[in-house]
């Protein structure tokens, strides 16, 4: 190829390229048009953007130096080095300085003196942590020196505008009033708190307090003490997870419920020591408040009272002990005294027999002395089961008509008998009365008076025990004494001998025995009588033991007809089945009843009882408590079931006095109780109150009681027949209703009714003649209107008495009628 | 590929051997463009690959050593055309590690289409600069030649070490020790 030809193609090439470029550039200068023209428009717009805001923006400005300068806060820019650089409208109001005194200023200046530090350290502060925000509070002087307080929001600026602090501050003058006022609150609470703290930290209580959640926020001393756990072990504890015993966790829950009740409680918990130990603790519990009001936690106040548990549990179990020996005893001595009274009623019943028959003076002086040796033992064991009854509170009075002087002088008589000693001589002196009759419990007088005079002449080797009955000047007021010349009581000793098992000095008991028990017993039956035994003694030269017994006195029933209880009973018509397993008892009950003609059967256990009573109807039951194989409160159960004798009185037999055995008896179903030993008299009056209701069925019922006074009738009725016969009627038509105001008050066991019922029949049976009835209502009046729950005892009694005098006054108007 | 390295070579090309062998590998190659190029525009890669192995086969020389060459002699143009890339940095250790971050960036700019190698610098320190060349063309001897003469007129006193760490030469580690 040519050179020309090589030059030519390499200049079609570059023509070629040069229009190819060119069309490229042209295209470029296009697209750069285009582009230009889009920025051109965009400039346009964004001018009148730039524009728009710059007028929104000055609009802004104006309002918000309106607000500013209307601000009730005052606002003020200032450099770095204090110095003001604008102030508004506000501040100028608050400082009284010009707004161009303030922009010569500096904070400093206004600041009061006394706080210049605080403000110079917080601005200072400021600036070096290149904090952006802050506030402070101060007081600020104004161009009048009055201080106003400033509570101040700072900014730091640093923009455009400039570096500056911004501050906005508001006058909080009046809040730091009641600030102080509130610190000074707060100190008193404080105080209050510290001395509160104090007194628990002195009380040796525990104290925890806890959040909502139940954590331990805090807990004092003796509590981290209690429970073996440092400060910070227990802070954010929940205690069921760490020291509550588990077994008390579920009260937990309860102990929630009843704080945001918002109820205070106490609880007895046990709680788990560090080392594992348990301790029993009281805790108070009671919640804490926000201001809301809301439950935000709680404080519990702990008391260790594990030494107090441990003791209360060791008593207790030392009162079960305690408690069940006594009741054993009290069963071992009903048991016992059972097993020897029931021979003893033998012996007083069959020396009563034997007086019965025909017997010589000598003969019945003897029987007397075996009734008062018998007597004797009785009180005895009486003793015994007494110092039990009278332990456990069951010691019963039991009140009755008896000639104190007779009563004692059988005392001095028996003891006659069996102390022999001739140096020694036993007198009664008894000078102001002949005869005294009263009523009270002779048992406990015959007891106190028996063991004092035991005591006199243990310790009396010469000279005399006397027992004596002076009268007081009072009236009813009356002194027993046991005077001796013995070896009498040092002064000391003189409380300590009424003490249980005591006695004045050791030597004593090796000397002259004893257990102790006498003149205690004597002082709480001297109680019992309302009384007080007292003790007068000289060392070496005697003693008096002396007590003062206000009396009932009683009428002289020596002087009364002595008349057989059921002697005008049509007895032969009476039916009786007797439950009696003892055959020496079965014979004595035997005689009793055959003496009276009385019909009558022998069950000599529970089941023969209940047999017979299927087949016959009696008209009483005696039942023996312990019999072989069915005992008295099973056959009265089965025979209040078996139909013949529902409502036949079953009066139970029993050596034993126990108030609890004569409460069985009852809700067993039986009416009443005689204790064995018994004397016929007795035998006969249960008799004639449980068959005196038959009488209008043919019974000729005339008692003592119901004997009309016919010395009184004459009195009051004179000759006039008439008027007494009216006054009978009346009485025999009216009173039956008074009977029955009385049976319900009886029924309601009210006291007060049965007093009152008593009050309004006693004149009616006066006016009949009944003056012995009258008189044993005025008794029951008296016991009940003093509150004497005996009373219900009487029930059956006084009614039977009551009706009993109806009965009277019928055949009374009957015979008048016949006169006629 | 830009348009420029076209003319570059081209203009290479014709100084070394005259414009008879410039004609001889257009019309050798068959390209669609006819070796028509202006430096303005923007052409398919394959033809330059195409136009250089036809210049290695007609001169027997290597097509790595050829790039080498071209590398070096692109620089010139490279200095005088965009000078203040040059004067930005004050040695070649600065400069060669601104090429990923700044001189491709600015390139990009310029030419939103351009198709550059990847030009990292993994290490740099007072005496060692370590870059790592990345690219599906493997043109790194073309990227040696540029170092090089950029060495020379920062007037550098290096040694450059190459390690392939693709054998195909698609990812190459340099070594450049003061």
């Amino acid at each position: 190829m040519s050179e020309i030809e090589l030059l030519q193609k390499k200049l079609k090439r570059a023509l070629s390229a040069r229009k190819m470029a060119e069309q490229i550039l042209e295209q470029k200068a296009l697209e750069l048009f285009h582009a230009n023209q889009l920025l051109k428009e965009a400039n346009d717009k964004l001018t009148g953007e730039v524009a728009d805001k710059s007028s929104e923006l000055e609009k802004k400005e104006q309002r918000y130096k309106k607000f500013i300068d209307g601000a009730t806060d005052s606002i003020y820019n200032f450099t770095e080095q204090l110095q003001f650089i604008y102030v508004n409208k506000k501040t100028v109001e608050l400082l009284e300085y010009t707004q161009a005194e303030l922009l010569s200023m500096t904070v400093a200046e206004l600041v009061h003196p006394d706080f210049l530090d605080h403000a110079t350290f917080f601005f200072t502060e400021m600036l070096q942590s290149k904090k952006k925000n802050g506030y402070i509070e101060f007081p600020v002087m104004t161009k009048s020196k009055r201080v106003i307080w400033a509570g101040t929001n700072i900014t730091f600026v640093d923009d455009d505008s400039g570096v500056y602090y911004s501050a906005i501050s508001r006058d909080i003058s009046e809040r730091k009033a009641v600030e102080s006022d509130l610190s000074i609150a707060r100190r008193h609470l404080e105080r209050s708190e510290h001395k509160y703290r104090g007194i628990l930290k002195n009380l040796q209580l525990g104290l925890i307090e806890l959040n909502s959640e139940r954590r331990v926020t805090y807990s004092n001393l003796i509590f981290q003490q209690m429970i073996g756990y440092s400060d910070k072990e227990l802070l954010g504890v929940i205690p069921s997870e760490l020291f509550l015993h588990t077994d008390d966790s579920p009260i937990e829950s309860s102990i929630k419920e009843s704080l945001n009740s918002g109820s205070t409680n106490v609880y007895d918990v046990r709680l788990v020591k560090r080392d594992g130990t348990v301790i029993n603790v009281l805790i108070s519990k009671s919640p804490i408040y926000n201001i809301k009001n809301e439950v935000i936690g709680s404080i519990a106040i702990h008391y260790d009272i594990t030494e107090r548990k441990r003791l209360e549990t060791e008593l207790l179990s030392a009162k079960e002990i305690a408690e069940k020996t006594q009741k054993e005893q009290q069963k071992f001595l009903a048991v016992m005294t059972h097993e020897i009274r029931t021979p003893m009623n033998s012996i007083v019943g069959m020396s009563h027999l034997l007086s019965d028959t025909s017997v010589t003076d000598e003969q019945k002086e003897y029987i007397e002395l075996i009734n008062n040796a018998a007597d004797m033992l009785q009180s005895l064991v009486s003793d015994i089961l007494d110092l039990s009854k009278i332990q456990s509170g069951k010691l019963e009075l039991v009140e009755e008509a008896f000639d104190l002087v007779k009563h004692l002088d059988n005392c001095v008589s028996s003891l006659r008998i069996r102390s022999s000693d001739p140096d020694v001589q036993l007198l009664f002196e008894h000078p102001d009365f002949e005869s005294l009759w009263m009523r009270s419990d002779k048992k406990m007088i015959h007891q106190i008076v028996t063991n004092l005079l035991h005591n006199a002449l243990k310790f009396t080797k010469k000279g005399s025990v006397t027992l004596r009955i002076d009268e007081l000047g009072q009236k009813n007021l009356i002194r027993i004494s046991v005077i001796d010349t013995g070896i009498g009581i040092a002064k000391d000793k003189l409380q300590v001998i009424f003490h249980e098992f005591e006695q004045a000095n050791d030597r004593i008991h090796e000397i002259y025995g004893g257990t102790g028990l006498g003149l205690s017993i004597c002082q709480k039956l001297a109680s019992k009588l309302n009384t007080k035994l007292e003790v007068i003694s000289t060392l070496g030269e005697g003693t008096s033991f002396f007590m003062n017994l206000r009396i009932q006195l009683a009428e002289n029933r020596s002087k009364m007809k002595k008349i057989d209880l059921l002697s005008e009973y049509r007895l032969e018509q009476l039916s009786i089945l007797v439950a009696e397993d003892n055959p020496m008892n079965q014979k004595y009950i035997s005689r009793l009843l055959e003496k009276k003609d009385i019909t009558f059967q022998i069950a000599v256990d529970g089941e023969v009882a209940v047999k017979l009573a299927k087949e016959n109807q009696y008209h009483l039951i005696f039942m023996d408590i312990h019999m072989p194989k069915m005992d008295g409160y099973e056959a009265t159960r089965r025979i209040r079931l078996s139909g013949l004798n529902i409502e036949t009185p079953i009066i139970a037999l029993s050596a034993s006095t126990l108030l609890s055995q004569k409460e069985e008896a009852i809700s067993s179903g039986m009416q009443s109780f005689l204790s064995k030993p018994f004397n016929p008299s007795q035998l006969y009056l249960v008799i004639k109150e449980y068959c005196s209701h038959l009488a209008n069925e043919g019974f000729d019922l005339v008692d003592e009681f119901s004997q009309v006074d016919e010395v009184l009738i004459a009195q009051f009725y004179g000759d006039d027949r008439d008027y007494m016969m009216d006054m009978f009627q009346l009485f025999v038509d009216q009173i039956p209703k008074d009977i029955e105001d009385l049976e319900h008050a009886f029924q309601l066991s009210d006291l007060n009714q049965i007093s009152q019922v008593c009050h309004k029949i006693k004149p009616t049976y006066q006016m009949v003649g009944l003056q012995k009835i009258a008189a044993q209502v005025k008794i029951i009046e008296n016991r009940a209107s003093s509150g004497n729950e005996l009373v219900f005892e009487k029930r059956s009694y006084i009614l039977d008495l009551l009706k009993g005098g109806i009965v009277s006054i019928k055949k009374r108007i009957i015979k008048l009628k016949s006169i006629d | 590929m830009k348009g420029m390295v076209f003319t570059e070579f081209f203009e290479m090309v014709e100084g070394q051997y005259g414009y008879e062998l410039v004609d001889e590998i257009i019309e050798d190659c068959e390209l669609e463009s006819e070796g028509i190029y202006t430096a303005v525009g923007t052409y398919p890669h394959a033809e330059m690959v195409q136009l250089i192995v036809s210049l290695s086969q007609k001169k027997n020389i290597p097509v790595p050593d050829l790039l080498h060459s071209f590398g070096r002699y692109l620089f010139d143009t490279f200095l005088s055309k965009y000078p203040s890339f040059f004067h930005a940095a004050d040695n070649a250790f600065d400069f060669f590690s601104s090429i990923q971050d700044y001189i491709h960036v600015e390139v990009l700019k310029l030419y939103p289409d351009a198709q550059l190698p990847e030009f990292r610098t993994i290490l740099k320190d007072e005496k060692r600069l370590h870059l790592v060349y990345e690219s599906e063309r493997k043109m790194s001897t073309f990227a040696l030649g540029l170092l090089e003469k950029g060495l020379e007129y920062y007037k550098e006193d290096a040694e450059v070490i190459v390690e392939n760490l693709e054998e195909d030469g698609s990812k190459v580690l340099f070594k450049i020790l003061k």
